[in-house]
């Protein structure tokens, strides 16, 4: 009974996850009073939840997250019942269990080799480098774990897969109408995405989630038991935990319980006992075992967890800190990406507002602020209306993978919106009104004359001009007299652009509407000028105050 | 035995879903022949009102609808009872009424319940949009507008659009238009009169770009010939150019206030070069572009319509 109660707590908690990813977008609503983002719940709770981030993010950004203390609810619930958040919470987790149970496998698989300690280290590791100001538990916390894969890779193949078989069907006199209603229904919903969403390292973040699940052939909730840091961080406040699965006198040591715990969590030394920092309250024990003598028991004062049990998660919190040390110039070294890579557009809100960094190759100061709160959770990615927002894989140096970066190619910033502020749940992306956004730099735009058709081929385009959002465009067009314009005798007359930088704030329109095939002729670079250094110090210009009617 | 019998059953079942997907493929694309035709063509060059344009002035945006619809006779002149309406105003960007970027919501709602007054079965609003189109249609507030008066709003989708051909082009031989555009029975073309970068104007011809389906980018090199050969293919029944605020400078997606201006009109005809001609003579535009847009002369040449001024019968 209790079983199919987890059940239902783990399917209500997963849809409650996928309804608020799938929230988290404009809404389609036509009302004009409709906030950006309608939902019953914010759509970053589970992040806002989750004590692992509260933790990571606190520490490597200096400053204590706002919402931090919405995480001790989940702390608590650790210390009241161990790890019932990974068993009938954690989306990460039912994700894992509906795959196993698709499986089908009837088999009851053996334990085997004690793994559980990496997930300390793993633990220990992000704790320390977090205090250097390195945030790597991003990767690593389930909830921004499943959220960037669903948002990069199953939302849209799941997308894909409903668009792919009912769209060729839309023409057809017979099926056609049924399929379009199908459709339209479901994009009313919000349930199919808007736009056809494209992201860069799909691959990658396909194959992480291949090799969790393939994981669950060789053992059970693999990722649970032994890689999870929220679990070990969870795990370590089991210890003092008032409820707890305990084994009864009628045990006849048949093992089945050992066998069907998918963490691994009963153990038989001297006497049958359950790992307090393992249980996650499957209640698949209680109900299995042949003799009823599994239950779970309210206990102020039980067994205290021996020393043989703690110390290896002691050793491990210890060899984690001695291994940090050599990852920290590893994961802080620039060599790879951080060398001026033009292309790094950061979301607007991610640096602070410094003329400065317009025109210093070396941005180091802002990034390492930036990384250092960005969980690389993905919510920026799922919201951005344009899909502009992709995530990085070494441009911004090792540390940098997964963060946010805009690719104008494939989504501009749209001019009118701040959502992915509003969204970011740990403020790295700070919230900017959209009067600040729209004066946020957060690169410019340059021309490349070899590739303009105006310039080069003597036809008029204009297009980047024509969608430039900006009140005054930051782009005008120079009337020049020419004397090769196609299917025109003697001169005539063409409009080539020309690039204001001091209005422009590297929204990108331009770049993503030019007709140019390839690489676009008018292109977003980070930098204020063409990269070169500075031979005088930069005029103070005066990019902040500008007359807006 | 049940095994076999089932598994057969399944094949059988298997085979014959297979067989009606596929019929469904072959015969089944509901194609429509394009707006133009030989006689389409002819009938619009018989019909007395080729060459009129009409001008509703006044304060309220609605009422300047009214007015210019009742100069040409009535809506009722071109949407017979049950007729199929599809509308396509300018949802194009993500501004405010009062920016003047998008048709006004006021007369979009009036030309949507003069529709369904004269006993249009069903009317359909669309445009392809520039911005985000979520926010286009929002803030635009025409989508709500004509939701309230009793129009269907949908989103064009990528997968209907369909290949139509201009037989007339000089340039532009053909381009993929959405299919709505070519089902319906009355297809009134929408837009708002605003100033633009190389198009110099953007009236009632170049707001058929929202019914054009791939990367339109592409159309900018020799735009002026482009559109006139757009025109040349696809001829809306009616067209309304709403004139009550209209943007003079930073088009067509100026943001400022300042760049509008208000003539208070709305200027209405069944031939989109004429009511073009007309608008680029008498609004109050502030660039100067010598008297003459090179799309409405070509489509002149063309005889896509009267691009004369003089030979213009205009109605107050």
């Amino acid at each position: 009974m209790m079983v199919n109660l987890r059940r239902i707590s783990q399917i209500f908690f997963l849809g409650l996850f996928l309804y608020l990813l799938s929230r988290a977008t404009t809404t389609i609503s036509f009302d004009v009073e409709a906030p950006a983002l309608e939902s019953i719940l914010p759509v970053q709770t589970f992040l806002l939840f989750d004590p692992l981030i509260a933790i990571s993010a606190s520490i490597a950004g200096r400053a204590l997250q706002p919402l931090a203390l919405l995480s001790i609810v989940v702390i608590v619930m650790a210390a009241v019942a161990g790890r019932l958040f990974c068993g009938w919470i954690c989306p990460w987790g039912t994700t894992l269990d509906g795959f196993s149970g698709l499986l089908r496998k009837k088999r009851i698989f053996p334990v085997q080799k004690n793994l559980r300690h990496l997930k300390y280290y793993i633990l220990a590791i992000g704790i320390f480098l977090s205090i250097f100001g390195l945030q790597v538990l991003g990767w690593f916390d389930p909830i921004s774990l499943a959220t960037r894969t669903f948002t990069i890779v199953i939302y849209p193949a799941f997308d894909f897969l409903i668009k792919g078989s009912l769209e060729p069907l839309v023409g057809t006199t017979l099926l056609g109408g049924p399929a379009r209603w199908i459709l339209g229904s479901l994009e009313s919903a919000q349930v199919l995405l808007f736009r056809r969403p494209v992201f860069v390292l799909q691959g990658l973040f396909l194959l992480v989630l291949v090799a969790i699940l393939a994981a669950e052939f060789y053992q059970r909730r693999f990722w649970c038991r032994n890689l999870c840091p929220l679990g070990a961080l969870l795990g370590l406040f089991s210890r003092f935990r008032l409820l707890k699965i305990v084994v009864g006198q009628r045990c006849i040591n048949c093992q089945k319980c050992e066998r069907i715990c998918p963490t691994g969590a009963i153990e038989d030394e001297k006497e049958r006992r359950i790992h307090d920092a393992e249980c996650i309250m499957c209640m698949l024990c209680t109900r299995d075992c042949p003799q009823d003598t599994l239950s779970v028991s309210f206990r102020l004062r039980g067994p205290r967890p021996r020393l043989a049990e703690v110390l290896p998660a002691r050793r491990a919190l210890l060899k984690g800190l001695v291994s940090s040390v050599l990852l920290i110039p590893i994961l802080k070294t620039k060599a790879v990406g951080q060398r001026q890579f033009p292309g790094l557009i950061r979301p607007p809100g991610a640096w602070p507002e410094d003329e400065q960094l317009l025109y210093e190759k070396d941005i180091g100061k802002a990034e390492e602020e930036f990384l250092a709160k960005c969980i690389r959770c993905g919510e920026c990615m799922k919201v951005c209306p344009t899909g502009a927002i992709q995530p990085v894989l070494f441009e911004a140096g090792l540390s940098g993978l997964g963060s946010p970066r805009i690719i104008p190619r494939l989504g501009y910033c749209e001019y009118n919106c701040n959502l992915c502020g509003e969204i970011c749940p740990t403020g790295a992306i700070q919230k900017l009104t959209l009067a600040q956004k729209q004066l946020r730099h957060i690169g410019t735009a340059y021309i490349n004359r070899s590739r303009c058709i105006p310039w080069m081929e003597n036809e008029n385009c204009s297009v980047c001009e024509e969608v430039c959002p900006i009140p005054q465009k930051a782009i005008v067009n120079i009337p020049t007299q020419v004397s090769n314009v196609p299917g025109v005798e003697g001169t005539g007359e063409i409009l080539r652009p020309f690039v204001l930088i001091d209005r422009c704030i590297g929204c990108g329109q331009c770049e993503h509407e030019c007709p140019v095939k390839g690489e676009a002729a008018i292109v977003v670079r980070r930098l204020k000028m063409v990269e070169r250094l500075p031979i005088r110090q930069p005029v103070r210009r005066r990019l902040r105050r500008r007359d807006r009617e | 035995m049940g095994k076999k019998s089932s598994r057969r059953e399944f094949l059988g079942k298997s085979v014959k879903g297979a067989l009606a997907l596929g019929a469904s493929f072959i015969f089944g694309f509901g194609k429509k022949e394009p707006l133009f035709s030989e006689e389409t063509e002819a009938a619009t060059r018989s019909s007395p009102l080729s060459n009129v344009v009409a001008v509703g002035s006044g304060k309220d945006p609605g009422e300047n609808t009214l007015r210019a619809l009742a100069l040409l006779g009535g809506m009722s002149a071109f949407v017979k009872p049950g007729d199929l309406v599809v509308v396509k105003p300018n949802i194009s960007w993500d501004r405010r009424p009062e920016q003047a970027a998008t048709t006004n919501p006021e007369v979009v709602a009036a030309v949507v319940k003069e529709c369904l007054k004269a006993g249009a079965g069903k009317v359909r609003i669309f445009d392809r949009a520039l911005n985000d189109p979520r926010r286009c249609y929002r803030n635009s507030g025409i989508a709500k507008a004509a939701q309230d008066a009793g129009a269907e709003v949908f989103f064009p989708k990528d997968y209907d659009y369909t290949d139509v051909k201009f037989p007339r082009a000089r340039r532009l031989k053909a381009w993929p238009l959405h299919r709505a555009a070519l089902e319906a029975d009355v297809f009134i073309n929408l837009p708002i009169a605003k100033d633009h970068n190389e198009a110099k104007l953007t009236l009632c011809m170049k707001n058929l770009m929202g019914i054009m389906g791939d990367r339109r980018g592409r159309i900018h090199q020799g735009l002026h010939q482009n559109l006139a050969d757009l025109n040349s293919g696809f001829k809306p029944h009616l067209n309304i150019l709403d004139a009550n605020r209209i943007q003079v400078a930073h088009g067509p997606n100026a943001s400022l206030l300042a760049d509008v201006r208000e003539p208070k009109m709305v200027i209405a005809g069944v031939n989109a070069i004429s009511v073009d001609t007309y608008a680029a003579a008498h609004l109050p535009w502030e660039r100067d572009f010598g008297g003459m847009v090179e799309y409405i002369q070509y489509a002149g040449e063309m005889g896509l319509g009267e691009a004369d001024l003089a030979s213009i019968e205009v109605r107050k």
